[in-house]
């Protein structure tokens, strides 16, 4: 009576114990397939991100091209934007960091913190306060205990801005440097190196570097060849053409980074999503070994039982 | 003949190598650059622009920018542009009698400057697509 007794009890956790398996096996089986789902999203939006930076391109290259030649033979260095010097005794620094909307990125937020953390930190060290505006959520808690001033969140941004989205940033950054309250302008982000690869950058936005604006291969055989025979009229004047162009050029500068950005987030999205389906792959194979192994046993336990009770009778 | 291109921070709206002749709005008048043309850096202000194919005008809305002239290419950086066959006349009369409307009520908290700047931008735009399709 007890050893029957408990032979039944036994038999139920055994079945428990396959029926529990399976359930997992269901669930994991799940995960792969939404995480399978998210790396599709990701790495088409990846392209269409990408896909668009190169579209501006050319507009911001032309841009660096007009703004050379414009200071060519004569130098505008009266103009405050190209000037070094102009804000110089300015209390701050801005940085602005670029950083995804959303988290399963893998290591790229943590990496832009830290990043972030020590360029802002640096800046401190050398005797000037940070002004903090961020652009995407994901990091801006972090970085906002910093002992930083926080101006501005620009996270409701869209991943395809326009114009009109871009216009209040670029007029903060614009009248915080003409008002000499910043001595620069960074911009922090995630810079795309390839699908696998994310590298944390800081690239100067103000003052303007004329010197250092990087230019392809081309444009710049083409610029040393207009250096040498090419003498432009101007209409208004010059200075009036810069002051057109600088706005246009920050902006071209804020969308390529936006793009950049969101290229980087959904690249380390996709590669992170696909670690997790092979994860959820794997596990469904452990686990179905398993599931067999214990449906067996559980089979062998009951020919086993069935005979004992033949032989007694 | 021109390379003609043009440009806005998003995309590149028209290119060609082949063109006769551009009318353009400068903030100092419009002007029709032709081959040859002298070297030239110049603001654009908002307004229509013409490009001469071979094959039949092309009316092009611009809202401002920069163009560069040099050894017969035009670079156009435009804050905006767009085609006239891509502009959508429906929604242009919508966003001007929005305009017209807000300016007639004149409410105190809205920007009238920049009300009546939409108003003449829709209302070049519809003006565009009128000859367009007039044309066509």
């Amino acid at each position: 009576m007890i050893s029957s007794l408990h032979l039944a009890e036994k038999k139920k956790k055994k079945m428990g114990k396959t029926r529990e398996i399976k359930k997992r096996i269901k669930s994991v089986n799940n995960i792969s397939q939404v995480t399978n789902a998210m790396q599709l999203v990701a790495a088409s939006r990846m392209k269409k991100a990408q896909e668009n930076a190169e579209k501006g391109k050319s507009y911001s290259e032309q841009i660096k091209q007009i703004m050379l030649k414009l200071s060519l033979n004569k130098t505008i260095t009266d103009d405050p934007f190209i000037d070094p010097a102009y804000s110089q005794d300015a209390q701050a620094d801005m940085i602005i960091v670029f950083s995804p909307q959303r988290g399963l990125a893998g290591a790229l937020p943590s990496n832009l913190v830290r990043f972030a953390t020590k360029f802002g930190n640096d800046i401190a060290s050398a005797g000037r306060a940070v002004q903090l505006v961020t652009v995407g959520q994901k990091i801006r808690q972090q970085l906002a205990n910093q002992p930083w001033e926080f101006v501005a969140d620009f996270s409701d941004m869209p991943e395809q801005p326009t114009t009109a989205d871009m216009r209040p940033l670029i007029k903060l950054i614009r009248d915080s440097y003409v008002n000499r309250e910043i001595h620069r302008a960074y911009l922090i982000y995630p810079g795309f190196i390839n699908a696998l690869t994310q590298i944390p950058t800081a690239r100067l936005l103000l003052p303007l570097d004329l010197e250092g604006l990087e230019l392809s291969h081309e444009t710049e055989s083409l610029n040393t060849e207009m250096k040498s025979n090419s003498v432009y009229m101007f209409e208004p004047t010059r200075e009036e053409i810069f002051e057109e162009l600088i706005p246009a050029y920050i902006e071209t500068q804020l969308y390529q980074t936006r793009l950049e950005t969101i290229a980087s987030e959904y690249s380390a999205r996709m590669v992170a999503m696909k670690g997790a389906t092979d994860n959820a792959k794997e596990l469904k194979g452990d686990l179905t070994i398993l599931y067999n192994k214990s449906r067996q046993a559980q089979i062998t336990q009951e020919v086993a039982e069935i005979n004992a009770v033949r032989s007694r009778n | 003949m021109l390379k003609v291109s043009i440009t806005t921070v998003e995309r590149t709206v028209f290119s060609s190598d082949n063109v006769a002749k551009i009318t353009l709005p400068t903030k100092e008048g419009v002007i029709t650059v032709l081959p040859n043309h002298a070297s030239l850096v110049s603001a654009l202000s908002m307004g229509e622009a013409i490009v001469y194919t071979d094959e039949s005008p092309n009316y092009m809305f611009l809202d401002g920018g920069v163009v560069e002239i040099n050894d017969n290419t035009v670079h156009i950086l435009a804050t905006a542009a767009e085609q006239a066959e891509e502009l959508d006349e429906a929604r242009i009369e919508e966003a001007r009698r929005r305009a017209e409307k807000i300016l007639e009520e004149n409410p105190v908290d809205v920007d009238l400057a920049k009300v009546e700047t939409s108003l003449q931008r829709e209302l070049m735009k519809q003006k565009l697509v009128r000859k367009w399709q007039q044309y066509k």
